[in-house]
């Protein structure tokens, strides 16, 4: 049985994986197969990139350098930004200049309520008002108002 | 060149990092105690890379956030923000030592030119480094086209053209070029970075009858005795009208980039177009399909 190295974590774009940065220098430096990853991953997610969402991957390295890789449900704080209508392809220095009083925007109870549901199978949790708690204190923490 | 940005902050804080960064440099890295390049408990370390011009940008992004979420009481402190200068080759050839000559099929062997391998009387031998380019023979797709070319080789398919389609390295084209010598073949690619890696590969295996062109399938139009496509399934699908005028009667396309999952409804596509399925061989968790033109 082939030992595990250890895990590498990734975001990156559904269906867009190429041998640039973040993937070429995360997966290089151990020796992993750089193209074959993107091959995978690109099929993997296909179904995806025409959503053009983020999509986190843990990596499992063995020792032989061979690999493999889950895929995980897009990252709650980019499914917020687009429930509140906030780009997720921003432009740098486009964040609120005063954090502590200006809120970037707003999200209802039912999107909170959608975003957990698709994300419970990757959260701590299996109860979905824990998991809109969750989610909730994401987006709060992003400036997003949650309303209701 | 590439500035590496390593954002080091509380554990809570990487989800929220990684969001803001993220969409500025086509996607992050996330350390925490659980990774290869571990951080200390209840730490992450979020890195970015990004060309010099863009790091103000990119650290006024991180800013932002990072002050979104102590306004809002998370607990981020300290941030730790470290960068250096990061070059290509660093990764780039890091992982190449790793690699070593590989069989694949019955005939064939793959070898960098690090590692001469021990090679058999009558195996074809293809030198390739890998690198830019997708094909090292290491992949199951890669191994599924070559399995199904040299059975059509042993069941005497006349080919005096053929075509690898999104051919990558081009370790493809130079494996056909080995089992129909007398063969032209065109090499295809809309990555020019991939053509170019064919045209070096070429070169170095000695294969002189394989022309490479830059673009899609209609700079290769044909008509075909055998057409070779490791790509993926969205692709395929849409190129499934395209095939049938390239293809000579009697011509064989291998398919390949194919995850079994894909298979039922790419055949429907492919039979709605007049080609007809040979067989089906799968190789872990890919599948690769050899249809018939008539």
């Amino acid at each position: 049985m082939k030992k595990v190295t250890g895990y590498i974590k990734l975001q990156v774009p559904a269906g867009k994986a190429n041998p640039a940065p973040p993937i070429g220098p995360a997966l290089g430096q151990h020796g992993v197969n750089i193209m074959e990853f993107c091959k995978q991953f690109n099929a993997r997610t296909q179904a995806q990139a025409k959503d053009d969402v983020t999509i986190p991957v843990v990596i499992t390295v063995f020792s032989d350098r061979s690999f493999t890789f889950i895929t995980k449900t897009p990252p709650a704080p980019i499914l917020i930004k687009k429930a509140a209508g906030l780009s997720t392809q921003k432009k740098p220095g486009s964040g609120s200049k005063e954090p502590n009083k200006v809120k970037v925007g707003k999200i209802s109870k039912k999107q909170i309520r959608d975003i957990a549901t698709l994300k419970l199978p990757d959260l701590n949790t299996t109860n979905i008002e824990s998991a809109m708690r969750t989610i909730a204190g994401t987006a709060r923490s992003m400036g997003i108002e949650v309303e209701g | 060149m590439w500035v590496e940005l390593q954002i080091e902050a509380s554990a809570d804080a990487a989800e929220l990092l990684a969001a803001a960064v993220s969409p500025l440099t086509g996607g992050v890295e996330i350390r925490d105690r659980g990774t290869l390049l571990s951080t200390a408990a209840d730490r992450s370390v979020v890195v970015a890379l990004c060309p010099p011009a863009e790091v103000e940008g990119v650290l006024s992004e991180a800013e932002s956030c990072l002050s979104v979420a102590r306004a809002s009481g998370m607990s981020v402190d300290p941030v730790v923000i470290r960068q250096r200068a990061a070059h290509e080759d660093e990764w780039r050839d890091v992982w190449k030592q790793f690699f070593r000559a590989t069989r694949i099929g019955r005939r064939f062997i793959v070898r960098p030119s690090w590692d001469p391998g021990q090679v058999q009387d009558g195996e074809h031998i293809i030198d390739l480094d890998p690198g830019r380019a997708f094909g090292t023979g290491a992949h199951p797709t890669t191994r599924l086209v070559i399995a199904l070319a040299e059975r059509l080789r042993d069941e005497g398919l006349p080919v005096s053209r053929f075509l690898d389609l999104g051919c990558g390295s081009g370790i493809l084209a130079i494996a056909a070029a080995r089992l129909w010598p007398q063969a032209e073949g065109q090499a295809v690619d809309n990555d020019p970075e991939a053509t170019g890696c064919t045209d070096e590969n070429l070169a170095r295996n000695k294969v002189g009858t394989v022309k490479v062109v830059t673009g899609t399938l209609v700079e290769a139009p044909g008509p075909f005795d055998l057409i070779m496509a490791n790509i993926q399934a969205d692709v395929l699908t849409l190129l499934a009208p395209d095939f049938p005028a390239r293809l000579r009667p009697g011509a064989r396309l291998v398919l390949s980039g194919l995850l079994q999952t894909d298979v039922d409804a790419l055949l429907v596509r492919y039979r709605d177009v007049g080609l007809r399925l040979v067989t089906r061989q799968d190789d872990d968790e890919w599948a690769g399909l050899l249809l018939s033109a008539g």
